[in-house]
Formats: structure tokens, C-alpha cells, sequence
């Protein structure tokens, strides 16, 4: 039984930018699913420099943000700050990819997973 | 000539992917590293322990590869010991340890206690008291072993 509809995630988010082969800047926003944040949304803004892509042009990304740990303690500023972002989309047109990214808390991983297309 | 543009863009993106998952791999490992070493530094502050001590100096000595933790904290005392604080929100206000910890405070916890005490005392003699239940590393409330 899970906690959420996101499969226990604690923030889910969507972002739409600019990709530009394997370059890509976004601003977004996240929803805070889980702790003292729950309900609330915030704005991020974010900038890739090694991604994989075959393409140019604006791009979405839609995706949920997972916390090892307890999620009570889950809060937004655990999504800002430094975190490896691993992402790969291609197609000519309509594009479609997936990116992964992770950042680290002493001890704990913030992880979010999303599909981008463009 | 389309099928050769193709396998241009399939070999380009073979070897992108490869070099990003041995990146993600290095950088994790890595991570992994310094907070063993941190941990070896900084012992964390456990159900059995007794602490009293002013602080004198809170690190955070990797900012790029670890992002600041709101409920932890690598602490320096005066008299000197160096301690990992893990908690969960302030008893009183529901702040993180981040937003209330501050150079000068006096931490203390009694031995078998699960609450951390922090005070702080300004020139008028006044003090706050801000109180925080230890964790462990994952964020969860211990149990005596």
C-alpha cells in the first residue's frame, strides 16, 4: 500500500526549457507530497551540461522525487543544491527521453526520475 | 546517407551514456567516501552518549559533491570533541537543526536521553532553549539497543 498516488515519492515536478544536443536549462516547479512542505509548491531553476540528446528546442520534464530516509522529515530545501543529472532523449520532431538525477545529504540520496519529451 | 547519420547519432549516443552512467557511478562512490571519512571525524551522537559543549565551529567541508543536510550537523565543541548531530524538527518550533544551530550555543544531552538540548544565552543573560529528538542517519527516532 503506498502512501501517494506517486508511488510513496515526496515531491513530484514538472519543468519545461530549452535543450540544445546534450545542453539543457529549465525552470519548474516541484509539489511537495510528504512532511512539513506537504501542499506546497516551489520554483527551481536548473542547468544540465551532459546530457544525451540528438535534438534542439523547448522540452518538458515530468517526474517524481524520492529521499532515502524518514519522509517526515522531507523538506523543500532538500531538492535545491548540487546533484548529478543523467538524461538521454532523442527523435526528430516530436522527441521523447528519460532523465535521472541524484544529490547527496550525508548519508541520505534525493533521486528524481522523470520523462521529458520535446 | 540517412543511415549513416544514424549510426553517427547511435555511436554518439552509446558513448555519451556510457561515460554519464561511469560518472554517476565515480560521483556516488565518491560521495559514499566522504561521508565514511566524515563519520570517522565526526562520531555520531548516539542514544548512549552524554555531551555538554559550546560550539565553536560547525563544518561543512564539501559543499559541491554533499548539499547542506537541514537536520544534520558536523560539529566542533569547546571543550574540544567533534560530534555528528542527526535530529528531527525542533520539539517546539518544527525548525531544522540548520535554522536554529548557531556558533556560540550550548549543546548538552544526558546519557540515555534521546533529547538534545541547545541553549543560547545574549548578553542580557537571557536564554533560548531549543530541544530536538536524535535520530539516526536516515532521519528515523532511535531505540535503545
Amino acid at each position: 500500500m503506498h502512501r501517494n498516488l506517486f508511488f510513496d515519492a515526496e515531491a513530484i515536478y514538472v519543468d519545461a526549457g530549452g535543450s540544445f544536443i546534450g545542453h539543457e536549462m529549465d525552470r519548474g516547479g516541484f509539489f511537495v507530497l510528504v512532511g512539513k512542505d506537504k501542499g506546497k509548491f516551489f520554483t527551481y531553476s536548473e542547468k544540465s551540461i551532459y546530457g544525451t540528446g540528438t535534438d534542439a528546442g523547448v522540452a518538458g520534464e515530468l517526474g517524481s522525487i524520492d529521499v532515502t530516509g524518514n519522509p517526515n522529515l522531507f523538506k523543500s530545501d532538500y531538492v535545491y543544491g548540487y546533484r548529478d543529472k543523467f538524461w538521454a532523449g532523442g527523435g526528430e520532431g516530436p522527441s521523447v527521453g528519460l532523465s535521472y538525477s541524484l544529490g547527496s545529504y550525508n548519508g541520505q540520496d534525493v533521486t528524481a526520475i522523470a520523462v521529458q519529451f520535446g | 546517407m540517412k543511415k549513416s547519420k544514424y549510426l553517427a547519432y547511435g555511436l554518439l549516443a552509446v558513448v555519451v551514456i556510457i561515460s554519464q552512467v561511469s560518472f554517476l557511478y565515480y560521483s556516488s562512490n565518491k560521495r559514499k567516501e566522504i561521508f565514511n571519512e566524515l563519520i570517522q571525524e565526526y562520531s555520531p551522537l548516539v542514544l548512549e552518549d552524554s555531551l555538554g559543549g559550546y560550539v565553536s565551529e560547525i563544518n561543512h567541508p564539501y559543499v559541491t559533491e554533499i548539499n547542506n543536510h537541514p537536520h544534520q550537523a558536523f560539529v566542533t565543541f569547546t571543550p574540544y570533541k567533534k560530534k555528528t548531530l542527526m535530529v528531527g524538527y525542533e520539539l517546539g518550533n518544527q525548525m531544522t537543526l540548520d535554522e536554529t544551530l548557531r556558533v556560540g550555543d550550548y549543546v548538552y544531552k544526558k546519557q540515555g536521553r534521546k533529547t538534545l538540548s541547545v541553549v543560547r544565552a545574549n548578553a542580557a543573560g537571557d536564554s533560548l532553549k531549543f530541544y530536538f529528538e536524535i535520530t539516526d542517519y536516515l532521519g528515523y527516532p532511535v531505540k535503545p539497543g
